[in-house]
C-alpha cells in the first residue's frame, strides 16, 4: 500500500484524537489519496456504473458534475433547505427514479461549509439523512474538504468535536451505523493544495476494491512524496497536534476575518438588493438576488463591472 | 477542431474495411492532425466539459481589474511550506523553493509544470533527435506509465471498443481495459512484434462484426513479455498499417533506456530504431496519431511516479481537461523536486543521467548474461529462448507440447517463480511459453540455480508428455 502503514496509522489516530471516532479495523480502514478530486473520481468508479444516478444537494460542487458526466453517470439534485438535503425528498427522488427504471447509487454531501451554499448540516439532519440513505440503499460519499475551516467559538482542531458528528462518525456508531460511508479528507484547505494529500476512510469492502482500482488505473502515489508527507504530518502531530492546531487557528482566523469583511460590506451595499447567509465554515457566501433574475444573465455585467462571482 | 457533440454509441457507423495495399501506399495528409479525429471516439472526451470556474478564471487572469470572488482558492500566505529537498544517493542534495504557483491549485496539477514539459521537449530533441513542432505536438508530465495508459484508454476509446496489441502484451493493459468495458485483441505476431498485414486483417474482421478497433498498443523496446525490440522497417510498416486501419498508436516505451547493445548510456537511443513518435513527427511520413509514454521507473526508480506523455495537441488538450476533472493529482511539491532532480541529471549534456543509465544497463546486461549462460547449461533440448537486447525479460518456450500454465504449481514447488505466457495473452489462450525476468537475479549462482529448477520441471513435463503420447497412441 502506498505509504505503508503511515496513512492508516495517522488517520486512525487523528479520527480518534480529534473526531472522537474509533475505527474498528475489522470494519473500517483508511488509505492515502492524491486529494479529494481523485477520491471523488475513484468513488464514482468504484460505487457506480454508467447510467447510475448520484444524488446531491440542489447546489453542489461543480467538480462532481464535471467528473460524473463524462463517465456517463447522472447527478440529480434533491430538494434542499438551508441545512442541506431534505431526507424525505431524497427518499421520494429515489422512488421516482426507480419507477423510471433508474438506479440511484450514491448520495454525495459536503456537510461542512458546503460548496456552494456555505451551509453546515446540523446533527439531527445528518442522522435523518443517514437513515434515509439506508432506506434508499445508497452509499454516502462525505466530502469534508472544509472540515477544519470553521469560525465558531471553538477554534483550532477543537472545532471538530464542538461541531456535529461526521457521517463517518455516524457510520461507526454502535447500534446506528452499518458501514455505508466513504469519508474524504484533504489537506488542501488547511495546509496547501500543492501537496496533493488526503485520506479516504471507508468500510474495508470499499477500501479493498479501491486498492485494486488504483493498481489498474493510476498507480500514482509516490513513495517519495509519501515519506515526505509522513515526516511533515508527524511534525504537525507532535505534542498533541500542537503545530497543526496553531496552523488551523491561523487559517480559520484569516478566513473568518475575510468573511466578516464581506458580510459587513454586503450589509452596507446590498440591503434590499439581495439576501445572504452568514456561513460559519468554508469559503463561500450564498447571495440570492431580490429581483427575479437568472444570475447567469448577470455574469457578463459583473465581469464588466470588475467583479467575478459565479 | 472536431466539435464536441455527444455521440451515442448506437449511431456509430461501422467503419469501412480498409484496403491494405492501396491505403498503405497513399501519401499522408499534409497536416499532422489525425488525433483531432481519433479523440472523437472517446465518449468521455465528447462529454468533457471544462469546469465553468476555469472559464471565468481565464477572464480574470486576462483582466487584472476584476476582483475575484469566484474561486475557492486558498490564501497563499497561510501555506506552511517554502521549499523541498531531495537527498541523492551520491551524497548531493537538490533543493527547490516553493511559491504560490507550486503550492496552490493550477493547471500544472493536470499537465505538469512548464519546466518539466520543456525538459521532455529538450530530451526528445537532444537524445532522440526528435523536434516537436509546438503547432502539432506537446508533452505533459504524468505519474508514470500506468496512469498514462489509463488516461489514453479513457481519451482514445469508448466502452465496447477494441485495443489491438501483440499476441502477448503487458498484463497492466488487460487489467486496466477490462473493468472499463474495453476489449483487448492480440494480433498475430512474430519475433519482431505485431505483423502489419495481420493487424489490417484483424481490423477488417472486427469491422465486419460491427466492432470498432480504436488503438494499437505497442511496447517497441524490450517488449513485455517477449523481450523483443521492433526493428525499424517493421515499425514503419506497422505505422502505415495503423493509418490504413484508422488507429491511434500508444507507444509504451517503458524500457527505452534499458538496452544492452554496443551503444551504451543515452547513446543507445539514437543507435536504435526510431520511436513511433519519431515516425509520427517525420515530415512527409507522420500524421499525428502517436501517444508516446516515457517513464523514469526503470532508469531512476518507480517510487518517483514520474513520466511524460508526448502526443499531438489534439490529445494533449483533451488530457488537460480529463486530468482536471478526474485525478487532478500532480503535486506541485513533487514536481518542483523532480525539476531540480532532472536539471541536475541534465547538466553538462546529461552527464549524470548518462552515467546512471550506463550503470543501470550494465547491471541488467550482466544479469541477462548470467541467465542466458545458465539456460545454455541446463535447458538445451528442453526449451528455446531469445537473447533480448533490451528490457528485463526472456521469453522461454518449452520444447514439449505443454501448457505452461499447467506447470506453474510445479515450478513454485521446485522453488522458482516464472510467469506462464498465457496470462499475457489478451485471449488468455494456452501457451507453451514462460516470461522469465532476470532483473532480480543477484548472482550467476542464483541464475544457475533458477535454470536448474526450471530444467527439472521441464524434464518431468517432457517425460509426462512422452508417456501421454505413447498411451494415446496405444489407445
Amino acid at each position: 500500500r502506498p505509504g505503508g502503514r503511515f496513512p492508516r496509522r495517522w488517520q486512525r489516530d487523528f479520527l480518534r484524537d480529534v473526531h472522537g471516532v474509533h475505527l474498528d479495523p475489522a470494519t473500517h480502514d483508511a488509505v492515502a489519496t492524491s486529494g479529494n478530486s481523485d477520491s471523488i473520481f475513484k468513488c464514482v468508479l468504484a460505487l457506480t456504473s454508467a447510467g447510475d444516478v448520484i444524488l446531491s444537494d440542489e447546489h453542489t460542487y461543480t467538480g462532481l458534475l464535471a467528473c460524473a458526466r463524462p463517465l456517463g453517470r447522472f447527478v440529480a439534485g434533491v430538494a434542499s433547505d438551508r441545512d442541506g438535503v431534505l431526507p424525505e425528498a431524497l427518499v421520494e427522488t429515489c422512488a421516482k427514479l426507480a419507477a423510471n427504471g433508474r438506479r440511484a447509487a450514491v448520495c454525495y454531501v459536503i456537510p461542512t461549509g458546503s460548496n456552494p451554499t456555505g451551509a453546515t448540516m446540523p446533527k439531527r439532519r445528518r442522522e435523518h439523512l443517514y437513515l434515509a440513505c439506508r432506506a434508499a440503499g445508497l452509499a454516502i460519499v462525505e466530502d469534508d474538504s472544509y472540515c477544519l475551516l470553521r469560525y465558531g467559538p471553538a477554534r483550532g482542531l477543537a472545532c471538530v468535536s464542538a461541531g456535529p458528528p461526521s457521517f463517518l462518525a455516524l457510520d461507526c456508531a454502535a447500534g446506528f451505523g452499518d458501514g455505508r460511508v466513504a469519508r474524504l479528507d484533504s489537506f488542501s484547505k488547511s495546509l496547501c493544495p500543492g501537496l496533493r494529500l488526503g485520506f479516504l476512510t471507508a468500510p474495508v469492502g470499499l477500501i479493498d476494491k479501491l486498492q485494486v482500482v488504483n493498481e489498474v488505473t493510476t498507480w500514482a502515489l509516490s513513495g517519495v512524496a509519501m515519506r515526505a508527507s509522513e515526516a511533515l504530518l508527524e511534525r504537525f502531530a507532535e505534542h498533541g497536534y500542537a503545530r497543526l492546531d496553531r496552523q488551523v487557528v491561523r487559517v480559520q482566523a484569516c478566513y473568518a476575518t475575510r468573511r466578516d469583511w464581506l458580510l459587513a460590506a454586503c450589509g452596507r451595499h446590498l440591503k434590499g438588493l439581495a439576501s445572504w447567509n452568514a456561513p460559519d465554515a468554508g469559503m463561500f457566501l450564498f447571495l440570492e438576488c431580490a429581483a427575479d433574475v437568472d444570475a447567469a444573465d448577470l455574469l457578463e455585467a459583473m465581469l464588466d463591472a470588475g467583479v467575478a462571482i459565479l | 477542431r472536431a466539435p464536441s457533440a455527444e455521440r451515442p454509441t448506437a449511431e456509430r457507423r461501422a467503419p469501412e474495411p480498409p484496403s491494405p495495399r492501396r491505403a498503405m501506399d497513399s501519401p499522408p495528409p499534409p497536416e499532422r492532425r489525425a488525433m483531432d479525429r481519433l479523440v472523437e471516439r472517446s465518449a468521455l472526451c465528447n462529454k468533457l466539459q471544462r469546469n465553468p470556474i476555469r472559464i471565468v478564471m481565464n477572464r480574470i487572469q486576462a483582466d487584472p481589474r476584476i476582483a475575484s470572488l469566484a474561486g475557492g482558492r486558498p490564501v497563499g500566505a497561510l501555506f506552511p511550506l517554502k521549499g523541498v529537498a531531495l537527498e541523492l544517493a551520491d551524497g548531493a542534495t537538490v533543493r527547490a523553493s516553493l511559491g504560490d504557483d507550486d503550492l496552490n491549485y493550477g493547471a500544472a496539477n493536470a499537465t505538469g509544470t512548464k519546466k518539466l514539459r520543456r525538459w521532455q521537449r529538450d530530451f526528445l530533441r537532444d537524445v532522440h533527435g526528435v523536434h516537436l513542432d509546438p503547432a502539432t505536438h506537446d508533452a505533459v508530465a504524468t505519474s508514470g506509465n500506468s496512469d498514462s495508459i489509463f488516461k489514453c484508454v479513457l481519451a482514445l476509446t469508448s466502452a465496447g471498443d477494441v485495443i489491438l496489441s501483440d499476441e502477448h502484451t503487458y498484463t497492466g493493459l488487460l487489467a486496466c481495459a477490462r473493468p472499463l468495458g474495453r476489449f483487448v485483441a492480440g494480433v498475430a505476431s512474430d519475433r519482431d512484434g505485431v505483423l502489419p498485414e495481420a493487424l489490417v486483417e484483424t481490423c477488417a474482421k472486427l469491422a465486419a462484426n460491427g466492432r470498432r478497433a480504436a488503438v494499437c498498443y505497442v511496447i517497441p523496446t524490450g517488449s513485455n513479455p517477449t523481450g523483443a525490440t521492433m526493428p525499424k522497417r517493421r515499425r514503419e510498416h506497422l505505422y502505415l498499417a495503423c493509418r490504413a486501419a484508422g488507429l491511434a498508436i500508444v507507444e509504451d516505451d517503458s524500457y527505452c533506456l534499458l538496452r544492452y547493445g554496443p551503444a551504451r548510456g543515452l547513446a543507445c537511443v539514437s543507435a536504435g530504431p526510431p520511436s513511433f513518435l519519431a515516425l509520427d513527427c517525420a515530415a512527409g511520413f507522420g500524421d499525428g496519431r502517436v501517444a508516446r509514454l516515457d517513464s523514469f521507473s526503470k532508469s531512476l526508480c518507480p517510487g518517483l511516479r514520474l513520466g511524460f506523455l508526448t502526443a499531438p495537441v489534439g490529445l494533449i488538450d483533451k488530457l488537460q481537461v480529463v486530468n482536471e476533472v478526474t485525478t487532478w493529482a500532480l503535486s506541485g511539491v513533487a514536481m518542483r523536486a523532480s525539476e531540480a532532480l532532472l536539471e541536475r541529471f541534465a547538466e553538462h549534456g546529461y552527464a549524470r543521467l548518462d552515467r546512471q543509465v550506463v550503470r543501470v544497463q550494465a547491471c541488467y546486461a550482466t544479469r541477462r548474461d548470467w541467465l542466458l549462460a545458465a539456460c545454455g547449461r541446463h535447458l538445451k533440448g528442453l526449451a528455446s529462448w531469445n537473447a533480448p537486447d533490451a528490457g528485463m525479460f526472456l521469453f522461454l518456450e518449452c520444447a514439449a507440447d505443454v501448457d505452461a500454465a499447467d506447470l506453474l504449481e510445479a515450478m513454485l514447488d521446485a522453488g522458482v517463480a516464472i510467469l506462464p505466457a498465457g496470462g499475457f495473452r489478451p485471449d488468455a489462450g494456452p501457451s507453451r511459453a514462460f516470461r522469465v525476468s532476470f532483473a532480480q537475479l543477484a548472482s550467476a549462482d542464483a541464475a544457475d540455480a533458477a535454470a536448474a529448477k526450471i530444467a527439472s520441471v521441464l524434464r518431468d513435463a517432457a517425460a509426462v508428455a512422452r508417456a501421454t503420447e505413447a498411451f494415446e497412441a496405444h489407445v
